[in-house]
């Protein structure tokens, strides 16, 4: 990391484990989530930062995580907490793996997966929250650049954006 | 008269004896001359670097190489003064590693190498080729602190590589028989794929391009047969 902000020069591949998922919460209420974790995890998995956001004077509430995305299989589900209530979300995916070159080895990109039962793609075929309603999800594909810059250039990382609006 | 007859048959007997051993003294040296042309067989100590390393290692998937390698030598003047040698040089590597940034492998390889070595004042200097080959499992990794990692085969993967090769050295000896040849090898090497070995029996460093250019150490302790 020093050699490339030293250098300048430093390939962007994409990530090399676990991709994001942002997980944008709204509610017109105040809220404050007290726990997230993901399900199905390994035990000593690292925990997940509780997330920033804003309140705003309006009594809205913004609120943003990031969440780690399961490469073994074509589902992260995780489990928030706020108060009494718990909000379970599942995520559906699928995972391209590709070779990109020696610099990059193979490189990950997440997409939008067809549901099982052959019908169209939409937001809740790939969010199911229990609790919240999904508002958005799209997906950012891994473009990999030569030369990046300190805010990161043109290069992207794969990974989900989701909104939810919580009650 | 008895007395000087005993005195000179006693001359007489330490002529022959003094006759007898001036002969044997001189195929002595003969035979001293043909033992240092005697093949010799090293073992490279320096390998034992890369055990203690690999020992000390607990990634997953495990890194490691476990090399060992053998020469013989064959001099035609000798080996320990000033003279010259050939030598031929084989190893075998186990290894696993990451290249690419995500692509493990683990696998083995073998390599020959032989060349000509002169020795002078303890000093030596080499030239010589080498081939190397090697043949594993691939899998690419992305890590998963969170869910486990994600290890997927790609196969079977392989090459090999042809260099020459040149070394600049010194050598130690500890007894007639026994010396230590230390040794810094720069290697030319072609590598027939773009997908290298994580380490390349033989050598101890490779740049990663098609031809690229590899160093190795040796400490070969020798033993002359």
């Amino acid at each position: 990391m020093l050699i490339g902000l030293v250098t300048g020069c430093r390939k962007n591949c994409g990530p090399s484990g676990e991709p994001v998922l942002q997980l944008n919460l709204q509610s017109k209420s105040p809220l404050m989530i007290s726990r997230i974790r993901a399900l199905n995890a390994r035990p000593d998995a690292p925990a997940i930062t509780l997330p920033y956001g804003y309140t705003s004077s309006q009594v809205a509430t913004s609120l943003q995580v990031q969440l780690p995305v399961n490469l073994n299989t074509n589902q992260s589900r995780y489990e928030l907490s706020s108060g009494a209530r718990r909000d379970t979300v599942t995520v559906n995916y699928q995972r391209v793996f590709t070779y990109e070159d020696v610099d990059c080895g193979y490189i990950i990109n997440l997409m939008p997966l067809q549901p099982a039962n052959s019908g169209p793609i939409s937001n809740t075929s790939i969010v199911q929250s229990t609790i919240g309603e999904v508002t958005s999800v799209f997906f950012t594909r891994t473009v990999p650049y030569q030369i990046i810059s300190l805010n990161g250039g043109m290069a992207t990382n794969t990974g989900i954006n989701v909104t939810l609006r919580w009650p | 008269m008895k007395t000087s007859l005993f005195v000179l048959g006693c001359l007489l007997l330490s002529a022959v004896g003094q006759a007898q051993d001036s002969i044997p003294l001189y195929s002595d040296a003969i035979a001293k001359r043909a033992a240092t042309l005697r093949p010799s067989i090293g073992l490279d100590l320096y390998q034992a670097v890369w055990f203690i390393h690999s020992a000390g290692k607990h990634d997953s998937p495990a890194t490691y190489a476990y090399p060992v390698s053998v020469t013989v030598y064959l001099p035609n003047k000798s080996l320990t003064g000033r003279g010259q040698s050939v030598y031929i040089n084989a190893g075998y590597v186990a290894y696993g590693g990451i290249l690419q940034r995500n692509i493990y492998q683990a696998g083995s390889g073998i390599h020959v190498r032989a060349g000509i070595e002169h020795t002078r004042r303890g000093l030596i200097l080499g030239y010589g080729g080498i081939v190397s080959g090697w043949l594993g499992q691939a899998s690419f990794v992305f890590y998963g602190p969170t869910f486990g990692d994600y290890q997927e085969s790609i196969g079977q993967r392989g090459g090999i590589a042809i260099g020459g090769e040149g070394h600049v050295g010194a050598a130690i000896p500890f007894s007639s028989r026994l010396s230590l040849r230390m040794a810094l090898r720069a290697t030319l090497m072609g590598v027939t794929t773009n997908l290298r070995t994580p380490h390349l029996s033989g050598l101890d460093w490779l740049s990663e391009k098609q031809v690229s250019l590899g160093g190795s150490l040796q400490a070969n302790l020798v033993f002359r047969l």
